[in-house]
């Protein structure tokens, strides 16, 4: 079996991938209530989440342009294919 | 409907996309390549209900994940259930090893700030390739689970073990080299 800590930490990872059971959520939260070293985790993934979100929904995109010769590449590439 | 047109207007947007996921020029210009290609052969299909940016970078999302897919089986690439690298962030006696303080920060400050996502970068560049591509694909390119399944041939529960586990490692790579050691 698994030590509390480490069993909630997946948990609290699980719990942005899926619905977790009632069970678990009783054995995650009544850990958390106990832990503060793992309400930091769980604290940490959710900044983590929605970090992620952010990059996701405002593209940051590297600065870079396609080279000519790529350009040019393609151009013959598309006119095969008319 | 001109794909040249669409190379002139939206070749840099689409390369600079193809980079952000697969940090290679040569393979980006090929996933440019490919995208229009594929977007000229099915222009029919291109109903202008969206933008036609919006309809190209979903073109090259599939393309780019069918690459990841060939890539995967070719090399190959696993990560195997059985050793379980998340004894690593504990203790024998079960307790956290390197202590998670609580980050006191401000998300949008951080997406926005250059340094930081360098830092990210680096740290998302140390994790075990399987765990990368698998939580890329959720947390970067948004992919829903049955996906992220289908492309690396795996099942959701090795999907939430691989993904706890990168969660693990960037948690602490980041509290290491971003947020300072408790």
């Amino acid at each position: 079996m698994k030590h509390a800590c480490q069993q909630a930490s997946q948990l609290t990872s699980d719990s942005f991938e899926r619905k977790l059971s009632w069970l678990e959520r009783i054995r995650l939260y009544t850990h958390l209530a106990m832990c503060k070293l793992c309400r930091s985790y769980n604290h940490n993934l959710h900044i983590m989440h929605d970090i992620f979100s952010g990059m996701r929904n405002h593209e940051h995109l590297p600065k870079a342009s396609l080279p000519e010769t790529s350009k040019a590449q393609i151009l013959e590439a598309i006119k095969k294919e008319r | 409907m001109n794909p040249e047109l669409w190379l002139q207007e939206h070749g840099d947007y689409l390369f600079r996309y193809a980079i952000s996921r697969l940090h290679d020029s040569e393979l980006a210009t090929d996933m440019v390549q490919e995208t229009l290609l594929a977007a000229w052969r099915g222009h029919e299909r291109f109903k202008g209900n969206s933008s036609l940016r919006t309809w190209l970078v979903g073109i090259m999302k599939h393309k780019i994940i069918d690459h990841i897919r060939k890539e995967i089986r070719q090399r190959n690439i696993g990560d195997k259930l059985e050793n379980d690298p998340t004894s690593e962030y504990f203790s024998e006696d079960g307790s956290w090893q390197s202590k998670p303080s609580s980050w006191q920060t401000n998300p949008e400050a951080l997406y926005n700030n250059d340094e930081f996502r360098k830092v990210l970068h680096q740290c998302m560049q140390h994790l075990p390739e399987k765990q990368r591509i698998v939580f890329e694909m959720r947390e970067l390119l948004g992919d829903d689970s049955e996906q992220i399944c289908k492309t690396n041939d795996i099942t959701p529960t090795h999907l939430h073990v691989l993904i706890h586990r990168a969660r693990l490692s960037l948690q602490k790579c980041l509290q290491q080299h971003w947020f300072g050691e408790s």
